[in-house]
């Protein structure tokens, strides 16, 4: 990948991350009431944070060569920052596609629907958290040194 | 609605999907938890290892196959499958707390 794409792509990823971590607060906030129907927004959240991690996945082995080593020379503590947040985006990749298909299960009224929108609004709201941590880590590293 | 008989069972197909899929997510949690500590500790599996040339990823698809295996595994196992549901909220809450705390302080 050339340099200049590896921008673009680095510039996408950190807005396309800090919608989706907005995004995903949504579906956490509506599902206080568990037999809500969310799915439509839900979705989108989690279509987002889907974006936000491939466009993670594709940058990564770039960050890995390029820039990792000059980081943790110069700021360890910025590296290590890093490397949490990769941990954190992926989990909540995770928590979101979990939370979308309870929500799936969910659509059909039945005595599991309040369980399952209960089990969606903790995957959500979990998701939620750590994307923002995700995406304030990102920021953090990317203000201190980019590609 | 459907008519069915007094007699036939209702079967819980969408509780057993929701314990299968919310134990699988939990397994996930755990086993990436796992393996970051191992990876901490300088004993990563050569098994996780030989998954993918980059740590992450490969922590991934492990923890991935981990969460397939269980939610699978879960499913016949459970017997009260709507019970277990009410429970998993809880028990997905305490699994996030834990991959935070084990992210952020032990990593």
């Amino acid at each position: 990948m050339s340099a200049l794409v590896v921008r673009i792509l680095e510039h996408v990823h950190g807005h396309v991350g800090w919608l989706s971590a907005l995004a995903l607060a949504h579906p956490a906030v509506l599902l206080r009431r568990p037999r809500r129907n969310v799915f439509g927004v839900a979705g989108a959240a989690t279509a987002l944070v889907t974006a936000a991690a491939a466009l993670g996945a594709l940058l990564y082995p770039s960050y890995r060569v390029g820039l990792k080593p000059l980081i943790l020379a110069s700021t360890p503590a910025v590296g290590a920052l890093f490397e949490r947040k990769e941990h954190l985006g992926v989990a909540a990749l995770v928590l979101a596609w979990t939370g979308l298909a309870a929500l799936a299960l969910a659509r059909r009224r039945d005595a599991a629907t309040a369980d399952l929108g209960r089990l969606a609004f903790v995957a959500y709201s979990g998701a939620a958290f750590m994307a923002v941590v995700a995406a304030g880590a990102g920021l953090i590293v990317g203000a201190h040194r980019s590609f | 609605m459907r008519d069915l008989s007094p007699l036939a069972a209702p079967r819980p197909i969408r509780a057993r999907a929701g314990v299968q899929l919310g134990g699988g997510c939990v397994a996930f949690l755990l086993a990436y938890v796992a393996l970051q500590l191992l990876h901490e500790l300088g004993h990563d599996p050569r098994l996780v290892v030989a998954l993918a040339p980059i740590p992450l990823f490969a922590r991934f698809v492990a923890s991935a196959a981990c969460a397939l295996g269980a939610g699978v595994v879960i499913g016949p196992l459970v017997r009260d499958h709507e019970r277990w549901l009410r429970i998993l909220p809880a028990v997905l809450a305490v699994a996030i707390a834990l991959f935070v705390v084990t992210i952020v302080f032990a990593s």
